[in-house]
């Protein structure tokens, strides 16, 4: 059976995906610097997750009984990084809502005679 | 092997006796012994990871802090979601905090304060490197 910790990891990885796909849509996922980012965030994370979870001196322990039991690099559950990466995407995802929301206000108040611009500024 | 295991403390603080400890044989009795600056490790760990993205923003014009506003509205939505999965995964035994490396300050919920940075930290820590990597590929 399926540990509780995979089993939430890859739900939140698959919710997350979906958010942006069906609801959020700022087409983050088609940016080239979405994914540099991802490598570079993806690399700290495995020196700064590993700190936490090294089983020499563990900050964090984990029950063995709720993960898959495969652990990478210094000894990080292999959820982690599924974790890692749905919260740093929902972050920027919601970050970009945000930016987008207050760019088209801008826009809106700049102009003043027309209503809101229906083209959705930033992608690619 | 987990420190928490370690049942015999060595009260030193002598740096050559701690060095030895990493090489000998009694490795697991002489590690037992923890430094008063052990309990910041994780508040520590999170301190630097602050301080090694700052130069993204003052440096290379990352401009997250610099909108407070929806980066505190950025971190509501988005990190309050993971605090909840955290809190119900350390309730549900997911797993466990050394006391060894956390203050002991803690939120209702039990969780140690350090999780609570850790959710603001990281969110923040990925918002400088992607607005750094935008601004420095022109958009």
């Amino acid at each position: 059976m399926m540990g509780a910790y995979t089993t939430l990891t890859v739900v939140s990885v698959l919710g997350v995906i979906l958010y942006e796909l069906l609801l959020a849509k700022t087409g983050i996922f088609r940016q080239g610097s979405y994914w540099i980012a991802m490598a570079i965030v993806g690399f700290f994370q495995i020196l700064v997750d590993g700190w936490l979870t090294k089983l020499s001196a563990p900050i964090v322990t984990y029950n063995e009984s709720t993960f898959s039991g495969v652990r990478v690099f210094f000894d990080s559950p292999l959820e982690d990084f599924g974790f890692g990466f749905a919260l740093v995407t929902l972050t920027m995802v919601v970050w970009d809502q945000l930016g987008r929301r207050a760019a088209r206000r801008d826009e809106g108040s700049v102009r003043g005679d027309t209503p809101a611009d229906s083209s959705s500024g930033q992608s690619g | 092997m987990r420190v928490d295991d370690l049942d015999e403390v060595v009260p030193t603080d002598r740096p050559e006796v701690v060095l030895l400890a990493l090489v000998a044989p009694c490795r697991r009795r002489l590690l037992a012994y923890a430094r008063p600056v052990d309990r910041y490790q994780y508040l520590i760990l999170m301190g630097l990871c602050l301080l090694v993205t700052l130069p993204l923003e003052l440096v290379l014009g990352a401009r997250v802090y610099r909108q407070p506003k929806r980066l505190l509205l950025t971190m509501l939505a988005a990190a309050g979601i993971f605090v909840v999965w955290d809190i119900v995964a350390f309730a549900w035994d997911h797993w466990q905090y050394s006391s060894r490396y956390v203050t002991g300050w803690s939120i209702p919920g039990g969780l140690p304060i350090e999780e609570l940075v850790f959710f603001l930290v990281i969110p923040i820590c990925g918002l400088l490197t992607l607005e750094t990597v935008r601004r420095l590929r022109g958009r």
